[in-house]
């Protein structure tokens, strides 16, 4: 593979990318990263959690996003009493011809906000969670393809923990990122309030299309990522399984169970999308690194020694960052 | 007085003594008058002649009022035609009590005849009293250990030993001083400057031709990583676990007056990532000016580091 080409390729069907950067700040403030990594799951094909205190502009960050895009989009309020068929559909009998007839959810659409997921019970996390790793749904007896795009976009709350079910392990391991939305700065919250007590907030527009997405993803999937890049990837992940066999003996006793073989595809993958976001044919350590932490720390499980310790699996990614060599 | 005989009639009374034919039995204790806990010695006598055949029975188990402790040995002696036997049985009793030693049966035959005859020793009477305690007294503390007097031996040996202890352990100090002296001072450590390993190395990876071999992505990871390893022992940066991007932010904090170093090490990173990780196929040229760039990084990052410090680098 030609990296000249392959750069060109990047050129051209990148265009649309500082448009939906542009169109995106005009409804949100900094939170630079939060957007970029929103941008690595919908080119990498990847469910994103989103978490953080409310009032971060989780949930305005994915509206502005699904507007940007011509496409279908959906916001369902994860609640106690949500049921499975309000999301994926049911069969409603038509007393007429005394038929039933298949009435999808709201599932069917390209991008779905699941806001406050842990607000449902399991059975409701279960169906969604279900239909983001088969990208079908079976209503009655026929299974329905989803529409390509599809892509969850889901939020949660770390500090409310009552009438919440959180997701298990093996579930919030289908979320290719877990993003972590931080405070703004005094200078970003001072536009913020600039901008919302003076309404000067701009309209979004639809600027990207389906087509758009579909043929970034094809390019993503080209980008040329060298044995030395694969090499520090699979470092990263071992460590976090055999923290001693790269001179973390402190951790051992920290990490209960390391990341899985999806943490290594996922990091291959959003590598690959952050190259191309930064118009590169090739992925540099620095693509890995930069998406390391929203990869992994949903699939590093610490232990209780770490919690006492009040260590989360995001220090121990950093420690793991720190002690591997770069290529 | 007239007491004192009374209480030695007593005692002798519970020595009863039991006369058969040719075998005589007997039980006594030592005394009448027990306190509680002391331990109570029954005796059990038998003078028989040697044709009888005597059943000893089980008196721990007749006497019931008591509690057993031990046997102790059975005493046996001939005395002439007759054979003494004497047993004696230990009991205790752990509360007060007018206690009653049952009448010990004693089964035996006689030569060669299988019939079994028996006889017996009376009842005895004790009496298990509790101590008394006189409260007005006053309470005493407990003893005092017993001072025992050192004999003049015994202290002659104490110092005797302190000696030897004090010679064996003068001679194992001068052993150890010998030994001391004989070990050869540690040789320091040399020190070699970052700036002369990286040079060394520079000049090695020269030597070897290797993107004239066409091993030009080797030639390009060796080149950095000289590079990055003097970064790390000169500027304390973290050179080998960061990413170029993350290098060149932390560099341009330690070199913050010579904005050309920077950019010169900014493309010499940039020029090899391309390379370690694009599959990039630089000119001849760009290489032969990537070793250009490495020993003028090199030079210009040591004098950049003397004038910080104030203090000249070796070599």
């Amino acid at each position: 593979m030609d990296i000249t080409v392959l750069n060109e390729r990047i050129r051209k069907e990148s265009e649309f990318i500082d448009v939906l950067f542009h169109e995106i700040s005009k409804a949100i403030v900094g939170q630079k990263n939060m957007v970029e990594k929103l941008v690595v799951g919908l080119l990498s094909n990847g469910h994103v959690l989103l978490e953080g205190v409310p009032g971060l502009a989780k949930t305005l960050a994915i509206k502005s996003l699904s507007s940007v895009m011509k496409a279908n989009f959906q916001r369902i309020q994860f609640t106690p009493d949500l049921l499975p068929a309000d999301l994926l559909g049911t069969l409603i009998y038509n007393q007429k011809d005394g038929n039933f007839t298949i009435k999808k959810g709201p599932i069917f659409s390209n991008f779905i906000l699941a806001d406050e997921i842990n607000r449902a019970p399991a059975k409701v996390q279960s169906a969604l969670l279900e239909a983001m790793q088969e990208r079908q749904v079976t209503i009655s007896d026929t299974t329905f393809q989803l529409d390509e795009p599809f892509l969850v976009l889901a939020t949660q709350n770390p500090i409310e923990q009552e009438g919440t079910y959180p997701l298990p392990e093996a579930q919030v391991d289908r979320f290719m990122l877990k993003i972590k939305i931080t405070y703004p700065s005094k200078e970003e919250e001072l536009k913020i309030m600039r901008m919302y007590t003076n309404d000067i907030s701009e309209n979004i527009n639809a600027v990207v299309t389906k087509e758009d997405i579909i043929r970034a993803r094809k390019v993503v999937k080209d980008i040329y990522i060298d044995e030395k890049v694969e090499k520090y990837i699979l470092d990263i992940v071992f460590a976090t399984r055999n923290p001693a066999d790269y001179g973390l003996n402190e951790l051992t006793d920290l990490i209960s169970y390391g990341a899985s073989p999806r943490a290594t595809l996922n990091l291959a993958n959003g590598a690959k999308s952050m190259a191309f976001i930064k118009r590169r044919g090739y992925v540099v350590p620095e693509d890995v690194r930069s998406i390391c932490a929203d990869v992994m720390r949903h699939r590093i499980a610490v232990t209780y020694e770490a919690e006492a310790q009040e260590i989360n699996s995001d220090a121990i990614i950093q420690k793991i960052l720190n002690k591997v060599e770069v290529p | 007085m007239v007491k004192i005989y009374r209480l030695i009639l007593l005692l002798f009374i519970s020595v009863v003594t039991i006369n058969a034919q040719d075998i005589t039995v007997q039980s006594y204790t030592d005394s009448a008058s027990y306190y509680v806990g002391d331990y109570i010695q029954l005796h059990l006598e038998l003078k028989y002649s040697k044709s009888i055949k005597p059943i000893i029975p089980a008196v721990k188990d007749s006497v019931k009022e008591l509690e057993f402790i031990k046997n102790l040995p059975i005493e046996k002696k001939e005395d002439g035609e007759n054979v003494i036997e004497k047993h004696t049985f230990i009991f205790s009793k752990y509360d007060s009590a007018e206690i009653k030693i049952p009448p010990i049966i004693i089964y035996y035959t006689q030569g060669n005849s299988a019939d079994q005859k028996q006889t017996q020793t009376s009842e005895i009477k004790l009496s298990v009293k509790k101590i008394l305690v006189n409260a007005d007294e006053e309470i005493k503390d407990v003893k005092e250990p017993l001072e025992i007097s050192l004999s003049p031996w015994i202290i002659i040996l104490i110092v005797v030993g302190v000696l030897l202890l004090a010679l064996l352990g003068y001679y194992l100090y001068s052993r150890y001083q010998k030994k001391k002296a004989n070990i050869l001072p540690e040789e320091k450590p040399i020190y070699i400057p970052a700036y002369n390993i990286a040079l060394e190395a520079l000049q090695s990876l020269e030597g070897r031709k290797l993107w004239q071999q066409g091993l030009i992505k080797e030639y390009h990871t060796e080149i950095t990583e000289i590079i990055r390893r003097y970064i790390e022992a000169d500027f304390n940066i973290p050179a080998m676990e960061i990413t170029s991007g993350e290098l060149m932010i932390s560099l341009s904090e330690v070199i913050t007056e010579d904005k050309e170093i920077l950019d010169s090490a900014n493309r010499f990173f940039e020029n090899a990532d391309m390379v370690k990780f694009a599959k990039f196929n630089p000119m001849p040229k760009v290489n032969e000016e990537m070793m250009a760039q490495a020993y003028d990084f090199v030079k210009k990052a040591k004098e950049i580091k003397e004038r910080n410090n104030g203090v000249a680098i070796n070599g």
